[in-house]
């Protein structure tokens, strides 16, 4: 594994873990203990997001344009990237 | 609106293309209960949802879903890669072939082009949260079934994790609903349709 899949495999495993908690307070609103796990949680993925960002490539639209966006490999692609 | 961001909701890395693989797990992508039915039912049906966490879940599942959308066709495209016209005729993927060549078209394993037909937008929310339920189960049986089918772990794994996302949506509406029956007339559910009679709420 590339230190870029893996890299990407932590950003995607902090954002489900984060994820899984905003699908619960959607029906749990009112659980504050779960509230400030997923603050937690938000923290932790927003900095490896940031991490990942600067070292490789931007995830979003909005952090990026041109050639730094349509550099590939494109997320259905398995081709090892060159970044 | 939605932006988009660039990566799976799971990783999909597939040594070994396999035609067979792919028209078997295509049918999540635009079958009866694949992942494009889902989308659109559940961003469809939050617009007559009258409760604040009905809107955020159905929004939620419904974007999570377009994720799910995503990696099926990940999976179909890197199955499909790099075919010789001979593994095609011999997989018997030439019937879709024919039509799509390596596109990652909206149909059944059977073929059958994705209709909205395959959905449900009823206005009501007892009836469309129920049939959120059943969606998810059918989606689950679908994945069971692709499970029975595929031995490739590459394939395996990422439809693993799908399965379970089914189970997850289930729970999240079955929580949704008992939330909705909460706030209703608690001798009789039907008493009027929160979706339509607000004034009753």
């Amino acid at each position: 594994m590339t230190k870029r899949e893996a890299m990407l495999r932590n950003l995607g495993a902090a954002q489900f873990a984060l994820w899984e908690m905003h699908l619960y307070l959607d029906t749990h609103p009112w659980d504050l203990q779960m509230v400030e796990a997923h603050n937690r949680a938000s923290t932790k993925y927003k900095a490896l997001r940031a991490e990942f960002e600067d070292k490789f490539c931007p995830l979003t639209a909005a952090n990026a344009q041109g050639v730094e966006w349509l550099k590939g490999p494109w997320p259905w692609e398995n081709e090892e990237c060159d970044c | 609106m939605f932006s988009y961001e660039k990566r799976l909701q799971f990783p999909v890395k597939i040594k070994n293309p396999n035609p067979k693989y792919a028209q078997i797990v295509i049918s999540q992508y635009g079958g009866p209960d694949g992942e494009l039915g889902a989308s659109l039912r559940y961003l469809s049906q939050r617009f007559a949802m009258p409760f604040d966490e009905l809107k955020g879940l159905l929004t939620d599942i419904g974007t999570e879903e377009l994720g799910h959308l995503e990696m099926i066709g990940a999976i179909v495209y890197q199955l499909t890669r790099n075919l010789s016209e001979d593994e095609i005729k011999r997989a018997g993927f030439d019937a879709y072939f024919v039509d799509h060549t390596t596109g990652v078209y909206p149909s059944s394993a059977a073929g059958v082009p994705f209709t909205a037909s395959y959905i449900q937008s009823k206005g009501d929310i007892i009836t469309d949260l129920t049939e959120d339920l059943a969606a998810e189960q059918k989606a689950r049986t679908t994945y069971d079934n692709i499970l029975r089918l595929v031995d490739d772990p590459d394939v395996r794994e990422p439809i693993k994790f799908l399965r379970a996302r089914e189970i997850v949506h289930f729970q999240r509406f079955g929580e949704g609903l008992r939330l909705a029956t909460d706030r209703l007339n608690e001798k009789n559910f039907y008493a009027f349709n929160p979706s339509f009679d607000k004034n009753c709420l």
